[in-house]
């Protein structure tokens, strides 16, 4: 299956561009140019990583991360700017994001990124599916013995 | 040391890296779609050495594209000079228009930032004044900046210059969201010193939502 990813920027041909050569590469990639509608993809959409710009109108970067991370913890977001502060950067990292990365960024650097951003959501779901089979096991041997045929 | 002459220089040290940084962080983003652009023709390139057709038609757009960012970013480039050399002389005979039309391309990002835009309306003359042209932008760029933050809406600031009788006037238009208590915006400190420096005051319409500088028109 292809790694779903969406691409946010404010600067619409940088948006365009990055998902056209993800496309060409066999991501599955989707584009917006503001934190909102990244938002409202990520709720309602199915993806496995986001490309976030830092420095955007309202809500910035930094929020829409905090945004996406509160509704689907698990989606993967990479977090890309032209400015390399080290202030920003440290506050993505403890606001969830996978990686900072700066612009201009190598393809190779951003597609090994991408892939290992996505290595590790499918590992979190594999935790959390195994997890959730052995409390549905739990809870089966729970009602097995409280109707005493256990 | 003067005292006002040391805070002042501190303010304004602030003032221009916060503008450098502005406008390099945009000639980045030129410099990288430049960049992605022409990646993405070599990826259409390799695609065509695998056998696989490419609509020659994208080629000549992504070509296109490199050429629109190089002229944007050469553009940025000429900008960030004007700025750095507003700063050469204390005081000079300047085109307020042209002053108004650099301040303008210089806040784009910052107008974009609060979901607004900066247009300029401006006499088919120039309007030569004599005055500090970094100390200028420094208090015009304020007061956009103070016009942004007060309210978040889409909207456009029009930035009117105007010859009225000896005194020369740049007015910032369509500022939405100043109540009566910004009045006191005029008594900040550092507004007061800027306008001290140069000569000039400060009017805050509040209703009207318009904020107005008036210089002395100087002889040279």
């Amino acid at each position: 299956m292809k790694t779903r990813v969406l691409v946010v920027d404010d600067e619409k041909d940088f948006a365009r561009l990055l998902a056209e050569r993800l496309e060409l590469q066999g991501y599955d990639t989707d584009l917006c140019f503001g934190g909102k509608a990244a938002l409202e993809k990520v709720i309602n959409g199915d993806y496995d990583v986001v490309v976030l710009d830092l420095m955007m109108p309202a809500p910035d970067g930094i929020t829409t991360l905090k945004q996406i991370k509160h509704h689907k913890p698990i989606v993967e977001v990479i977090m890309l700017s032209g400015q390399a502060t080290r202030e920003t950067a440290i506050e993505g990292m403890i606001q969830g994001a996978f990686e900072y990365l700066t612009k201009p960024c190598e393809n190779e650097t951003m597609v090994f990124k991408i892939n290992e951003a996505h290595r590790r959501k499918r590992e979190q779901e594999e935790r959390i599916r195994k997890a959730l089979e052995e409390v549905g096991r739990i809870k089966r041997r729970q009602r097995e013995n409280a109707n005493g045929t256990g | 040391m003067n005292t006002k002459q040391s805070s002042s220089d501190t303010f304004g040290l602030t003032f221009f890296g916060r503008m450098v940084a502005s406008i390099s962080h945009e000639i980045k983003n030129s410099l990288a779609i430049i960049d992605g652009n022409a990646g993405l023709l070599g990826d259409y390139m390799n695609l065509m050495e695998k056998g696989r057709a490419v609509n020659p038609d994208r080629i000549l757009v992504l070509t296109g594209k490199i050429a629109d960012h190089i002229h944007r970013a050469d553009t940025l480039v000429q900008n960030l000079n004007q700025f750095a050399h507003s700063a050469d002389l204390p005081q000079t005979q300047i085109d307020l228009c042209r002053l108004v039309e650099l301040m303008k391309n210089i806040t784009v990002r910052m107008a974009a930032s609060h979901w607004a835009t900066v247009s300029t309306r401006l006499p088919p003359q120039p309007v030569a004044v004599c005055t500090g042209a970094f100390l200028l932008l420094r208090l015009l760029i304020h007061c956009l900046e103070y016009v942004l933050q007060a309210d978040n809406g889409p909207r456009n600031i029009e930035v009117q210059v105007q010859k009225k009788a000896e005194k020369a006037v740049i007015e910032l238009s369509g500022a939405m969201g100043l109540t009566d208590s910004d009045t006191l915006f005029s008594a900040d400190r550092n507004v007061i010193g800027m306008l001290r420096e140069l000569d000039a005051s400060l009017l805050v319409d509040p209703e009207a939502g318009t904020l107005s500088i008036q210089l002395p028109d100087r002889p040279a």
